[in-house]
């Protein structure tokens, strides 16, 4: 970690070849696509490189990553114009469409961008409440309404 | 009442690490790097050649901004040590004095 900072070139790469199993796998529950995830997962260890020098402690590299995959994933879908008002958290019209029978990554698509990030981030990287909202910079109310309504909607959709 | 959706995330499989993908950042990184170091070069490379072209312009416009930096000087000078120039000097530093205190007394209620 230190020589990373330092700008060790072989120590990153170190980083990225222990770190790119888990950011890959939580950027491709964000996004349909596995060439886009790979491709948000690269931008997220460049971004962590040029800010490496910022991280205060070894031990928080985990989630200081998680996070810079966050705002990566953030930026991408800002760019892509996907809605991301993290106040709109009304019920959309597909839900109806669902019934039971369908894995976990189809019935992730089908949650609202900011429900799904939300719910990936709680249920499946297990960060706090607190945590996903300084990650998406979202109120902390928002953020426990996401977790819940989109949890319970997986519920619905994912039980046999 | 969560541990099922725990349970249903920990149980999807986690991608496979990759060599390319690690080989892939290093490019990128590489990249950044490059890029990082040829800017500031290709910037100063292009205010060399805009000189060289627009020499005897650059020139004049050069030695115009240092005269006019040491005529601003000497007339600063002048003016400080000026009757009207110290008067103007210490009416400005009296009213910072005065408003320093004043806000302390207003801060301090």
């Amino acid at each position: 970690m230190t020589l990373a900072a330092l700008g060790d070139d072989r120590a990153f790469a170190e980083l990225v070849r222990r770190r790119q199993s888990t950011v890959r796998g939580l950027l491709r529950k964000l996004c349909r696509d596995a060439t886009l995830a790979d491709d948000l997962a690269q931008e997220t260890f460049v971004q962590a490189w040029r800010t490496l020098s910022q991280l205060r402690s070894a031990a928080a590299f985990g989630g200081w990553l998680k996070q810079v995959a966050v705002r990566v994933w953030l930026q991408h879908a800002r760019r892509a114009k996907l809605p991301l008002d993290p106040l709109d958290d009304a019920d959309d019209v597909q839900a109806a469409d669902m019934t039971g029978g369908i894995d976990l990554n189809r019935a992730l698509e089908k949650l609202k961008p900011a429900q799904r990030l939300c719910v990936v981030l709680s249920y499946g990287e297990g960060l706090s409440h607190g945590e996903i909202a300084d990650a998406t910079g979202w109120p902390l109310g928002t953020v426990k309404s996401h977790v819940a309504r989109g949890g319970a909607r997986l519920r619905e959709w994912l039980k046999p | 009442m969560s541990d099922d959706l725990n349970h249903l995330f920990a149980e999807e499989p986690s991608p496979a690490d990759d060599e390319t993908f690690v080989t892939r950042v290093s490019g990128r990184i590489a990249w950044n790097k490059r890029v990082l170091m040829v800017v500031p070069m290709a910037a100063f490379a292009v205010l060399l050649l805009a000189i060289w072209a627009t020499w005897p312009m650059a020139y004049q416009l050069s030695g115009n901004a240092v005269a006019a930096t040491v005529v601003m000087a000497v007339s600063l000078r002048e003016f400080a040590t000026s009757q009207i120039g110290m008067l103007a000097i210490a009416v400005l530093l009296l009213t910072g004095a005065l408003w320093l205190w004043l806000y302390e007394r207003v801060r301090r209620g």
